[in-house]
């Protein structure tokens, strides 16, 4: 039995370690410096330029848009130029403000939910809002939870992500140092999200003679609009 | 699970008369080589991120039972099911368990070196699960119904037209040739299958203790898919993958990417913690964790074995290595190959069943060089060569020293430590020679017991006259 299993497991790796099965010393688990990179805040145009040359180094394509007027009136455009009939969408606070669903619904297109299989596998279009973003790999990071679905960005063949400038940080210490003291905060693990996923570019495989091909399971399409 | 003898000298004469794989080999290794070097010099701290991820999974190994414990504690808290396999049986014991108990009919599965290792594909089959791999490489192996050569890139043995050729007989579909093609019907077939399973399985690149949080670091989205569309996600990992802190993998991550091909980041990284939470919309409703011994608990006891338990299984040395170059992964077989087969295979599957396998090397230490948590290679092949010249394996041509072996390495020894006797064998050896110089003036054939070496090497000619009585002309003048 699986209780079993574990008892002899952890029995074969203290003996193992430690020639005893006494109960090893236990041990406080030692905080790490994430290595924090250099202090001076690095200015956000730099961050923003920087995002992007990555992003299309890893075939994903950005836009830098002023106003969040220009924000909806993007994605309405994009849309419209993708001619899909149905998409998803997450309802962040910024997208609610914006009333994009709305804007998209009464354009005709049908809103697909993502508790719904069928409907999610018939969505030309995910739209999300990024929680943060690195600016040296081109990377965007987001968080499930119950207005943030998985399936948004992973489903439908192109996703949209919105990117507020000020959350892009320079590079993956930054970020892990954000996201550690973020942990510490939170008075346990269970508020942490069930699932983040970092998303760099559209889907790629080159298991076919090494050959680079994009747009296998996930998206084939990653566009990132970005509110400076 | 694996219970013949594997057989490397003949696996990979036959792979080195193959000029369609030497040229695959060829190609991928060259590439993969090229893109680490690229992403190696293009970050100034990675020499000290590798230092820094070996001195992490040192702390964590030698602290295992702490840090599995804290990752058990975790995940439960957060609504997932730990669950303890000491063999790989046992393992697709429990995972057939947890399919029956949530009357799955279908899985889907994203590339896990773990779950090959325990055939666990094999065992839902039989339980009358129907299993697809979904990772593209891991896919077109399946449906080959071969094991995967090459840790990153599992079908690259294959050429555009062996996979066109099988696609077509298999999915009855035309003779495409073009990756894309390929890769749309895959994606096409593959895409019914993600959104009707009822379970996903995947394996685990790091484990995190302090949170209970699993990575999967991926590029096709696969992996996405199965841990997200299924209702039931199960990961299986081997007690070696847990790392003590959420920071660590700012350190893990750029390292295992960069080394294993050669991009800053992959596509996409996940980070589980747990099931769905009871306001998420979608997500799978269970979370499993299967968490496997099969003979780790072995290598962890030894001291000097223990550093091949902190591999991260990136490929790195399988893409430096001259001799996995030249023969691929089929040659060592098993799952793992390349210099990490080489030490792990003979440990896991006992000395007796791959005592070639230490030998498959030079020795040049290319791969201690380019492994990302500093593998003391080297020094791991030669304890194991030692355990089998010892006869730590009983049968089989090289498990033990036979007594002919036993006395010719007792006579080397002393010929080698009496200044009189070298000089007279070497006097003598000048004038024994002859009769086996080839016309390029080397001895590339001498007889038994020589032949021994000589059937795979050169010798060089005995000089006339022999290096340290040139020196003593040398040092007079």
């Amino acid at each position: 039995m699986s209780r079993d299993s574990r008892k002899e497991i952890l029995t074969r790796i203290r003996t193992g370690l430690y020639g005893s099965t006494d109960l090893h010393q236990q041990k406080e688990i030692i905080p790490q410096t994430t290595g924090v990179s250099a202090e001076h805040p690095v200015e956000k145009s730099i961050l923003v330029n920087q995002f992007v040359e990555e992003l299309s180094k890893a075939s994903g394509n950005a836009k830098i848009v002023e106003t969040e007027d220009g924000i909806r009136d993007f994605i309405i455009a994009f849309v419209d130029e993708h001619g899909t009939s149905s998409f998803a969408i997450w309802e962040s606070d910024l997208i609610q403000r914006l009333q994009i669903r709305d804007g998209l619904e009464n354009k005709g297109l049908k809103l697909a939910y993502p508790d719904n299989k069928k409907e999610m596998a018939d969505a030309g279009i995910g739209i999300t809002e990024a929680d943060f973003a690195i600016a040296d790999t081109g990377t965007i990071v987001l968080f499930a939870d119950e207005k943030q679905p998985r399936s948004v960005s992973l489903i439908p063949p192109v996703h949209l992500a919105i990117v507020r400038s000020h959350v892009i940080v320079r590079n993956i210490n930054d970020l892990f140092a954000t996201l550690v003291n973020s942990i510490s905060e939170k008075s346990s693990t269970e508020e942490i999200t069930s699932c983040m996923t970092f998303i760099t570019g559209p889907s790629r495989t080159a298991d076919i003679e090494l050959n680079l091909t994009l747009g296998v399971h996930g998206p084939r399409e990653l566009f990132v609009l970005i509110l400076s | 699970m694996q219970t013949r003898k594997l057989n490397f000298k003949k696996q990979s004469s036959a792979a080195l008369t193959d000029q369609n794989l030497r040229k695959a080999l060829k190609n991928t290794t060259d590439r993969f080589r090229a893109s680490r070097k690229r992403a190696y010099d293009e970050l100034e701290e990675f020499e000290n991120l590798r230092t820094r991820a070996r001195e992490i999974k040192k702390e964590t190994i030698e602290h295992l039972d702490f840090y599995l414990e804290m990752l058990e504690e975790n995940v439960t808290k957060v609504g997932g099911k730990v669950h303890w396999a000491l063999d790989g049986e046992e393992a697709c014991r429990i995972i057939v368990r947890i399919a029956r108990g949530n009357r799955v009919k279908s899985v889907v599965k994203s590339k896990s070196m773990a779950t090959e290792e325990i055939e666990l594909n094999h065992a839902l089959e039989e339980a009358g699960i129907k299993t697809v791999e979904t990772d593209l490489g891991e896919y077109i192996i399946q449906l080959a119904k071969e094991r995967p050569s090459h840790i990153i890139a599992p079908a690259i043995h294959k050429s555009k037209e062996d996979i066109s050729r099988l696609f077509s007989e298999k999915l009855n579909i035309p003779y495409y040739t073009e990756p894309q093609q390929l890769t749309k019907v895959a994606r096409e077939r593959l895409r019914s299958e993600f959104l009707n399973a009822d379970m996903g399985v995947s394996g685990v690149n790091f484990a995190v203790a302090e949170t209970g949080t699993i990575v999967v670091v991926e590029n096709e989205g696969n992996a996405r898919l199965s841990t997200t569309v299924p209702r039931v996600h199960v990961a299986v990992m081997g007690i070696e993958k847990v790392i003590p802190r959420f920071g660590d993998l700012s350190i893990f991550l750029p390292v295992l990417v960069r080394s294993a091909t050669g991009q800053k980041i992959s596509t996409y990284i996940s980070f589980i913690t747990g099931p769905k939470r009871k306001s998420d919309m979608d997500g799978p409703e269970e979370f499993h964790l299967v968490i496997m011994d099969n003979g780790r608990s072995k290598i962890l006891a030894s001291e000097e074995m223990r550093e091949s338990l902190y591999c991260i299984r990136c490929g790195a040395c399988l893409n430096i290595c001259p001799v996995y170059r030249q023969v691929g992964g089929h040659s060592y077989g098993w799952v793992y190959s390349g210099p990490i087969g080489a030490i792990i295979t003979p440990q896991l599957l006992g000395v007796e069943k791959a005592p070639e396998l230490p030998f498959a090397s030079s020795l040049c230490g290319a791969c201690k060089d380019v492994c990302p948590v500093k593998i003391d290679f080297p020094k791991v092949l030669l304890e194991l060569r030692k355990r089998v010249v010892e006869g730590e394996g009983k049968n089989g041509r090289r498990g033990g020293a036979g007594l002919f072996e036993r006395l010719l390495v007792r006579f080397w020894r002393l010929s080698m430590e009496s200044k009189t006797a070298y000089g007279l064998l070497s006097s003598l050896s000048y004038f024994l020679q002859f009769p086996w110089l080839s016309k390029n003036g080397k001895l590339d054939s001498l007889p038994y017991p020589f032949s021994e070496w000589t059937n795979d090497r050169d010798f060089p000619a005995v000089a006339k006259t022999p290096f340290r009585k040139r020196w003593k002309e040398i040092s007079k003048a």
